[in-house]
């Protein structure tokens, strides 16, 4: 947990540091490639709550759907269609639900924890 | 295991990180090129350089009295205070000078004037012309028939009479009084001018004698600064 955190904090770091300015007509991309990454990240988080997180499928999923997302804006930019909004839905929702199921995940054990301790 | 998915989070919050700054860094607009040539930059630089060495003769002329200011007495201080004054008075044109000038006389040319043609007449463009050629070519101060030109005179033809401070000019023959830095430059320069053409045109010659001491009236009426006021917003340099 704090590791994630100090690392955020670090690429944030490394991004500002380094320099690097973007373009405003890529900024669509940009934030569709970070809600993608965000997604991913949860997904995974959950999955490890549930004990089936798999490192292989982590790491090609959160790739994969960066650049599935980067491709579909692209693709929706070239035909005129504001495809990016529809992996924005997709996102934004797998984001809430992976939220709501982390929440309960750690409500349950914080939960289990309390009975354990008054058992003893 | 464990241990193997939490880098893997950390790599990629890492990677998290790194686009959010990425998106924090985005400029809203690409910038302005600059699309002048090598020529264009040159000139634009002399001009700068020139408005720079102005300033700082024009700061170091403050920075001087600055120092009066600070460096002397009250009595002192009276005194440039004083001389300050003078020298705006002097700027403004309220002061009288008697300085080495031209005396430029007006005369009409009745040779040349036909038989049906009028008598020679001036005309408040004429005069207007003929006053800017004078500042153009260094005049320092200006008066015409006694009557001094300062920044806001005005010069108009009223009911067939040119006014100069709203007092009517007479006829021709008419004297301008001019002093400058470089006399002999200025009647020069008078001699090719495009007013003398002009004036010729119009059937007037014009004599110029230069004089060793020429006595230039000051400016006699009210200062109107009605209209004027001190603007709040900062220029370049004010703070």
């Amino acid at each position: 947990m704090w590791l994630s955190i100090i690392f955020l904090l670090i690429g944030v770091l490394l991004g500002l540091l380094s320099d690097i300015t973007i373009p405003e007509y890529y900024s669509n991309y940009l934030s569709i490639a970070i809600l993608a990454a965000f997604d991913t990240l949860l997904g995974g988080i959950r999955a490890h709550l549930e004990r089936v997180f798999n490192a292989q499928v982590f790491l090609t999923g959160f790739f994969f759907n960066i650049t599935l997302a980067v491709l579909l804006t692209f693709i929706g930019a070239q035909l005129g269609v504001d495809l990016y909004l529809a992996a924005v839905f997709a996102f934004g929702w797998r984001l809430f639900q992976n939220i709501a199921l982390i929440r309960r995940y750690l409500f349950d054990l914080s939960q289990k924890k309390r009975q354990a301790k008054l058992n003893k | 295991m464990k241990n193997k998915s939490i880098w893997l989070f950390a790599f990629a919050t890492l990677l998290i990180g790194f686009m959010i700054s990425l998106h924090l860094n985005i400029k809203p607009e690409t910038e302005q090129r600059d699309t002048r040539d090598l020529w264009e930059i040159r000139t634009a630089l002399q001009t700068e350089q020139e408005r720079r060495i102005e300033l700082q003769e024009e700061f170091q002329s403050l920075t001087a009295m600055k120092n009066d200011y600070d460096t002397t007495s009250r009595l002192a201080q009276i005194q440039t205070l004083q001389s300050s004054i003078k020298e705006l008075m002097a700027q403004a044109g309220l002061t009288r000078i008697t300085a080495p000038g031209l005396e430029i006389t007006w005369q009409a040319d009745f040779q040349a004037v036909e038989s049906d043609e009028p008598f020679p007449k001036i005309t408040s463009e004429l005069l207007n012309r003929f006053l800017n050629e004078l500042n153009l070519y260094g005049a320092i101060a200006i008066a015409v028939e006694d009557e001094r030109i300062v920044n806001h005179s005005a010069i108009r033809d009223v009911s067939g009479r040119v006014y100069v401070n709203q007092r009517p000019i007479r006829d021709l023959p008419v004297t301008i009084k001019v002093t400058a830095d470089d006399l002999e430059r200025l009647s020069n320069y008078l001699a090719v001018s495009q007013s003398r053409e002009d004036l010729l045109l119009h059937n007037i010659t014009i004599d110029v004698e230069e004089k060793e001491e020429l006595d230039i009236p000051a400016f006699s009426d009210q200062l109107d600064l009605e209209f004027i006021s001190i603007t709040d917003d900062l220029e370049t340099g004010d703070e």
